[in-house]
């Protein structure tokens, strides 16, 4: 097995946490290697200007990788599972298909057991996570517009907003009219040229790469300059094992080239940023000859815990031409009038909303094409009812025409709900797979019909003539978290804080395997901004830390 | 089924076209000032790069083609009960040919799509500004931080 030298801080997985931890620790004189089990997306890859995108879309540049199935990705067993995980192994993981929805959490997702009565509270407030939320603002060029009554005052946004187009109109009159909560969405998507990044130009294809590159992704914001400013980053390098020395402390890794070839690579310190299934799933592969239960998992709760926000949606159909395929997507407006719990609803806490368009005429043909409208003489439904003229009917009156008003739902901790190593399936290079057992929970089903509900009148309002409602939708395991979550003490945590392992005092965890509740928002700027207060802090009590030699 | 030498794998043979063009003239008619698939090629040029997209569908469609075939009159009539009987072929069949009726430029023509376009950016906020004025007016609606000690 090859033994390169020593590095003094080892990160596992080139994703966005992976990005801004090596950025700023190569910064402050560490010296860093990251591996990655993906390779570089080049931008020429993407589809989104060529006519074979909404095809490629449902496969190559899918983001389920149970559908890509690409060697880079690792297959996940779903068999137990109401949600489908989706990610992205590469350098940028999965911000090369987010939708780079750019929200915060808001200072009640951080005391949820103080103010609701459930779950827990974090060991931080918004007001520590603030400054981070704001520094990273500027490193990812987020654009939109300050003054949000949803937040406390703070920081406009660094660059000025995307253009709503004519659907954010339409829906903002909607609310207008009922007097409720949105706001021009913020998107980590430039405006205007930032940083080496150019424009969008609204092509709407966010969601399977930008072909502009002006979509805030790892690989764009802070790879180059990290590489450029001395770390190492490996790629096709999947991680099969943290390796832990006589003394308890992690002192590298072992991964597998695309060789299949093992090598070590020896580290002082250890950051996994693999995301919160790749995370738990490591952690549970690791240390299995020394611990019972994988490593840093005295409190049994690595891989607990997930949770994934089901995901719910109207769409609206109107009478008007509202250019609906148009981007960014990327997101609109948003709305936060129904976030906060209201007990006379009869659940507890609430979601984000937010208005995305609808594609091309795929897209819309899958919301709305498929519905059998006739039935045959046994009262079965017709399977050619969407066919003939009413192939071209239906797309005649959606297409262009409709857009979607999505519910992000909170998704509280449960420990049923988890990531297990599945004893079946495995990955290309024999390692277990992960499983996912996870089950949605009688108050989500109680607050998604309620807020299909609301959304339905934020339609009508708008002046829709039809709407559809998506209950859940299974492809929707955007965000992977709680599987290790933090707090202060060990017995009821993984980590702290700032991400370090309560039971080996060198391993930390950077992304959203942390969270300790999901809040309804889309979480990546909360995991960024986690991320950067975590390193930030890991740098400054550099002469205190306990390293592996 | 084989796949004849110096013939692309994913391109379908001469019978399956034929079949192909009679199951769309079920499915994509001329309707509604539209093309017809067979009229935009989709069993042509279009489906061939449809399965080069998704040949994971590849064996639906080819096992619908050779299953109706044989059908001479009544091919809608068998087209349902084909559809009834393989669900999951048939909606794979569906997307190959709706995937490749709207690569034609003739479709999305009719249909007013230019596909995914790039377009400058715009201001948009003096739309909404006035709007937006009366959300700042019913001030913030987020719960604060509670103070140290609190209870729910």
């Amino acid at each position: 097995m090859a033994q390169p030298d020593r590095v003094e801080v080892l990160i596992v997985g080139a994703g966005p946490t992976g990005a801004i931890a090596a950025s700023e620790l190569i910064a402050a004189g560490f010296s860093v290697t990251c591996l990655e089990q993906g390779d570089w997306t080049h931008r020429a890859a993407f589809k989104g200007a060529t006519k074979d995108w909404e095809l490629s879309a449902q496969r190559d540049w899918h983001p389920n990788p149970n559908v890509r199935g690409r060697a880079a990705d690792y297959p996940i067993d779903v068999t137990e599972s109401d949600v489908n995980p989706l990610m992205y192994a590469g350098v940028g993981g999965a911000t090369i298909l987010y939708g780079a929805h750019w929200v915060r959490a808001l200072p009640s997702d951080f005391r949820v057991r103080t103010l609701d009565g459930v779950a827990d509270d974090w060991p931080l407030t918004y007001e520590d996570l603030q400054p981070f939320y704001e520094d990273i603002d500027q490193q990812m060029g987020t654009a939109g517009l300050g003054d949000d009554p949803t937040y406390p005052d703070g920081e406009a946004p660094p660059l000025p907003p995307l253009p709503i187009g004519k659907i954010g109109l339409r829906a903002a009159q909607g609310m207008d009219q009922l007097g409720w909560h949105w706001w021009p969405a913020p998107n980590a998507i430039a405006s205007k040229a930032y940083r080496g990044r150019e424009a969008c130009v609204r092509r709407g294809t966010c969601q399977t790469g930008c072909p502009e590159g002006a979509k805030g992704s790892a690989d764009l914001t802070h790879w180059p300059e990290a590489i450029r400013a001395g770390v190492r980053l490996i790629t096709g390098a999947r991680v099969a094992e943290i390796t832990v020395n006589a003394q308890g402390l992690a002192d590298g890794a072992v991964y597998i080239d695309r060789d299949g070839v093992r090598h070590h690579v020896a580290a002082s310190t250890v950051i996994v940023a693999a995301n919160g299934v790749g995370t738990p799933r490591l952690l549970l592969m690791s240390g299995r000859d020394s611990f019972d239960h994988g490593l840093a998992n005295s409190s049994g709760l690595v891989g607990r815990r997930l949770m994934m926000h089901p995901y719910a949606a109207v769409n609206g159909v109107y009478e008007e031409d509202l250019e609906s395929w148009l981007g960014p997507a990327g997101q609109s407006i948003v709305s936060h009038e129904f976030y906060e719990t209201d007990l006379s609803r009869g659940f507890v806490r609430g979601a984000k909303w937010q208005v995305m368009p609808a594609g091309g005429p795929l897209g819309n043909r899958s919301g709305y094409g498929g519905h059998a409208e006739h039935g045959d003489a046994d009262g079965e439904p017709d399977p050619l009812a969407a066919w003939g003229p009413s192939f071209h009917e239906a797309a005649r009156r959606t297409f262009g025409r409709s857009f979607e008003w999505g519910i992000i739902a909170e998704d509280l901790p449960d420990e049923a709900n988890r990531v297990v190593l599945s004893d079946s399936l495995v990955d290309s290079d024999g390692l277990p797979a992960p499983k996912i057992i996870y089950k949605t929970s009688e108050n989500t089903r109680r607050l998604l019909d309620f807020h299909l509900a609301r959304a339905r009148e934020a339609h009508l309002a708008a002046g829709a003539i039809e709407t559809y409602d998506t209950p859940l939708m299974r492809d929707c395991g955007w965000h992977l978290l709680g599987t290790t979550r933090m707090g202060d003490d060990p017995e009821t945590s993984v980590v702290d804080q700032y991400g370090r392992s309560h039971d080996i005092a060198n391993l930390y965890i950077y992304d959203g395997s942390t969270f300790v509740t999901s809040t309804g928002q889309n979480p990546t700027a909360t995991i960024a901004a986690l991320t950067l207060r975590a390193v930030r802090h890991l740098i400054a009590g550099r002469r205190d830390q306990e390293v592996a030699s | 089924m084989t796949t004849p030498i110096g013939m692309s794998p994913t391109a379908l043979n001469t019978a399956q076209r034929e079949t192909l063009v009679r199951v769309l003239d079920v499915l994509i008619p001329a309707a509604a000032g539209m093309p017809s698939g067979a009229e935009v090629g989709v069993a042509d040029r279009w489906i061939d790069e449809a399965l080069r997209l998704r040949p994971d569908l590849r064996d639906d469609l080819l096992h619908a083609l050779e299953t109706l075939e044989p059908i001479d009159a009544g091919l809608e009539d068998a087209l349902r009960a084909y559809a009834k009987q393989h669900p999951e072929a048939f909606v794979a069949v569906g997307v190959l040919v709706s995937g490749a009726y709207y690569m034609d430029d003739r479709a999305r023509l009719a249909l007013g799509y230019p596909g995914q376009e790039d377009r400058r950016l715009v201001d948009d906020t003096g739309d909404y500004l006035d709007m937006l004025e009366r959300v700042v007016e019913r001030g913030p609606i987020f719960r604060p931080t509670p103070a140290e000690g609190a209870e729910a």
